[in-house]
C-alpha cells in the first residue's frame, strides 16, 4: 500500500498518486501503424532516398490549454528527428540525399511545388480513408484495401533534379503541457474525476516512388510527446517514425 | 445558491488585471527573442508559407508591385519588414501577422475607391504590426484563460457550482466564459480603435487625403444597411461598429490640417485589368444583394462600364426573380454599348432571351457570339441552341 501524506486538509492518497503517475506512464506509450503498398523489388545498389524538408511543430499548452508554438522546441525536435531518420536510413543501407532548401519563405523550388501540394492532399486522403478510426472511416467503393495512391508525373522534377529513387516526407506535431497544467490535470482528476489531456504527439512519414509517383509506404505514429531535451527520446521517436520502412 | 453579484464582479475584476501591454516595435528589429513572440512568428511563418504557394494568390507583378508600393509608403521605415500578398477572396478583409506577413483580399480592392482608401486599410494593419497587437492579444488571452480556470476551480472548491437567479440557474463555468469572451472582445475592439487612430496618422503622414479614411467605412455601411447584413452582438464583436469607426475617422480628418492625394488614377491603372476576375468571384458567393450595391457604386464611378453592366446582367440572370430575365437582357444590351463588354455578353444575352421565349433574338445573339468569340470552347452547345430554333 502506498503511503499517505497530509496536504492541508486533503490527503494525497493512492488515487492522487495514480493520477500523478498517469502522464509519466503514458509517456512511454507510442503506437505506430505502418501501411505498405507492396513489397519493393530487391536492389543491387543502395537506393537513393531524398529526404524532404520535414514539417515539425512543437507547442506548449498553458494551464487552461491555450497553445503556444515553441520555436526552440520545434528546432530541437526537427534537427533531432532529421538526424535520427538519416541514421535509420543508413542502417537500412539507403543513400540519403537532403533536399536543398530554397532561400526565402517557401523552402521548395517552384518546379517542386505541384508534387508538394499533391502529396499534402493525398496524405490527407490516406489519413481519412485508411487511418481514421473504423467507426468514422468512410468507405471508398471503387478503391480496394491497402495503399493505391499516386502523385503521378508531378514527381518528375524531383526525380530529375536529385536522381533519387524515393522521396521521404515527414510531418510531426506535438503538444506538451506546462508543469502547472500537468498538476492541474492531476488535481482535477483527483477532485472531479476528469482528466485533461496533457501530452500528445502525432507523426506521419511517407515514402514516394519517384519513378512512378506511387505512395509505397506510410506510417502513422501517435502517443505522448517526446522530451526535446533528451537526444535518446528524439532518436527513439525518429526510429519509430520509420517503423516498417520497406527498404 | 442565489445570484451573487459580488461573485460576478470578482470574476470581472480579476479578468481586468489580465490586459497586457508591450512596447512598440522598433524598425529594423531582427528575430524576436521572447518565447511567446518567437512562437507567434513561427506560426505566422508557416501560415505565410501556405499563402505564398496558395492557388488563391494573385500572381500579377504589376498589381503586386503596386500594393507593395502603397504599403511601403505608409509603413515608411518598417517597409522592408512587411510582405504583402494579395489573395483572390471575395470579402472585405486585410490581415497582418506578427512577423510582418500581410494579406489583402480582392473583395477589399473592389470596395475601396482609390489609393488613399487602400492606404487607410494598409496603414491600419501596419499599426497592428508596429504596436505588436498580436503579442498583446495572445498574452492577454493566455492569462485570461488561466485566471478564469483558477477562479472557476476556486468557486467549485468553495461549493459554488451553480448560480441561480429565481427559477433560472447558470453554471459558474458558463458565466465565467461569457465574461471572459466579452472581456477579450472588448480588448480586441480597443486594439482596433488604436490601430485606426495610429493608422490614420500614418496615411496622412504618407501624403494621402485625410477625408478618404472615413469613406472606407461609408462604403461598407451602405452594403450593411441595404442588405441587412448580420452583425455580431456588440458585447462579443472583435471590431468596433463600422459607424463608430466612420465617425472617429471623420473627426480625426476634421481636426487634421493636412491635405493629400486620393491616387485614384494609379489605383485604377493597377486594379482595372483584374477587376473582371474579382467580380466573377464575388458573383460566385451568391451574395447578390451585396453585389448589387457594389455594382451600383462602381457603375456610378464610370470605368469599364461594359464589364460592369455584363455583371449586372449576370446578377439578374442568377437571381431569377419576376422580371429578372428582362432586366438581365437590358443590362447585357447596355454592356454591348461599351468596348469593355466581355465576349460572353452575347452568349448570356442569347441564353436569357431563349429562356424568355424570344428565340429569334436569342439566335441573333448566339450567332454574334460565335462570330466574335472565334471558335469558342462551347461552340457545340451554342450550335445546338441554333439547331433548335424554329
Amino acid at each position: 500500500m502506498c503511503g499517505t501524506r497530509q496536504l492541508g486538509k486533503y490527503r494525497l492518497t493512492r488515487r492522487t498518486l495514480a493520477a500523478l503517475a498517469v502522464p509519466f506512464a503514458l509517456a512511454a506509450c507510442v503506437q505506430v501503424q505502418p501501411y505498405l503498398a507492396k513489397k519493393l523489388p530487391s536492389a543491387t545498389e543502395p537506393v537513393r532516398v531524398l529526404l524532404m524538408p520535414p514539417d515539425v511543430a512543437a507547442i506548449e499548452l498553458a494551464t487552461a490549454g491555450v497553445p503556444l508554438p515553441r520555436a526552440d522546441w520545434t528546432a530541437l525536435a526537427q534537427d533531432g528527428l532529421v538526424e535520427a531518420v538519416a541514421d535509420t536510413l543508413k542502417k537500412h543501407g539507403a543513400e540519403l540525399i537532403r533536399y536543398r532548401r530554397a532561400a526565402g519563405i517557401v523552402p521548395y523550388a517552384e518546379e517542386h511545388l505541384e508534387a508538394i501540394a499533391l502529396h499534402e492532399a493525398v496524405l490527407q486522403t490516406i489519413l481519412t480513408y485508411r487511418y481514421a478510426p473504423p467507426q468514422q472511416r468512410a468507405a471508398l467503393p471503387t478503391r480496394q484495401e491497402g495503399l493505391a495512391w499516386t502523385l503521378g508525373e508531378s514527381v518528375a522534377p524531383l526525380r530529375t533534379d536529385y536522381a533519387a529513387d524515393y522521396a521521404l516526407f515527414l510531418i510531426y506535431r506535438q503538444a506538451t503541457s506546462t508543469v502547472e497544467r500537468a498538476l492541474f490535470a492531476a488535481v482535477s482528476f483527483v477532485l472531479f474525476g476528469f482528466m485533461q489531456p496533457t501530452s500528445q504527439s502525432v507523426g506521419i512519414a511517407s515514402l514516394i516512388d519517384l519513378d512512378t509517383g506511387a505512395v509505397v509506404w506510410t506510417n502513422l505514429l501517435q502517443g505522448q510527446s517526446l522530451d526535446v531535451n533528451r537526444p535518446d527520446s528524439i532518436r527513439d521517436r525518429g526510429e519509430r517514425l520509420l517503423s516498417g520502412l520497406p527498404l | 445558491m442565489k445570484y451573487r453579484p459580488l461573485t460576478t464582479l470578482v470574476l470581472a475584476a480579476v479578468l481586468g488585471g489580465c490586459a497586457v501591454q508591450v512596447a512598440k516595435l522598433e524598425p529594423g528589429r531582427a528575430q524576436p527573442t521572447e518565447v511567446s513572440e518567437r512562437g507567434l512568428w513561427l506560426a505566422s511563418r508557416k501560415a505565410e508559407q501556405s499563402v505564398a504557394i496558395s492557388g488563391r494568390r494573385v500572381r500579377n507583378p504589376r498589381l503586386e508591385e503596386y500594393v507593395a508600393g502603397v504599403q511601403c509608403r505608409v509603413s515608411a521605415a518598417y517597409c522592408p519588414e512587411i510582405r504583402v500578398y494579395t489573395l483572390q477572396v471575395p470579402d472585405f478583409n486585410a490581415a497582418m501577422a506578427p512577423n510582418g506577413f500581410e494579406q489583402v483580399w480582392t473583395g477589399l480592392l473592389l470596395r475601396v475607391d482609390n489609393e488613399a482608401q487602400l492606404a487607410t486599410v494598409l496603414a491600419h494593419e501596419t499599426a497592428h504590426y508596429t504596436l505588436r497587437h498580436a503579442l498583446e492579444q495572445f498574452q492577454t488571452t493566455r492569462q485570461t484563460a488561466n485566471l478564469l480556470l483558477a477562479t472557476q476551480l476556486g468557486l467549485l472548491f468553495g461549493g459554488i457550482g451553480v448560480i441561480s437567479a429565481g427559477p433560472v440557474g447558470f453554471s459558474t463555468g458558463d458565466i465565467g466564459r461569457l465574461i471572459a469572451m466579452g472581456y477579450l472582445a472588448a480588448y480586441s475592439r480597443e486594439q482596433e480603435a488604436e490601430a485606426d487612430r495610429h493608422g490614420f496618422e500614418l496615411m496622412v503622414k504618407a501624403g494621402y487625403a485625410p477625408g478618404e479614411a472615413a469613406k472606407v467605412w461609408a462604403n461598407l455601411i451602405e452594403e450593411q444597411r441595404e442588405c441587412a447584413l448580420p452583425t455580431p452582438p456588440a458585447l462579443f464583436a472583435s471590431h468596433p461598429p463600422s459607424k463608430e469607426r466612420l465617425q472617429n475617422l471623420r473627426q480625426l480628418a476634421e481636426q487634421s490640417s493636412r491635405s493629400g492625394i486620393t491616387g485614384r488614377s494609379d489605383f485604377l491603372t493597377a486594379t482595372l485589368p483584374q477587376r473582371g476576375k474579382w467580380l466573377r468571384m464575388e458573383l460566385a458567393t451568391r451574395h447578390l444583394c451585396r453585389m448589387r450595391v457594389l455594382l451600383g457604386r462602381l457603375i456610378e464611378q464610370g470605368e469599364n462600364l461594359g464589364e460592369l453592366y455584363y455583371y449586372r446582367g449576370e446578377l439578374y440572370r442568377l437571381r431569377g426573380e419576376a422580371g429578372d430575365l428582362e432586366r438581365a437582357a437590358a443590362a447585357y444590351r447596355k454592356a454591348l454599348d461599351y468596348p469593355s463588354a466581355p465576349v460572353a455578353t452575347h452568349r448570356e444575352l442569347g441564353r436569357v432571351l431563349w429562356r424568355a421565349n424570344r428565340p429569334i433574338e436569342a439566335g441573333q445573339a448566339f450567332r454574334r457570339y460565335l462570330k466574335v468569340a472565334e471558335s469558342p470552347d462551347d461552340a457545340t452547345m451554342i450550335k445546338a441552341y441554333l439547331e433548335r430554333l424554329p
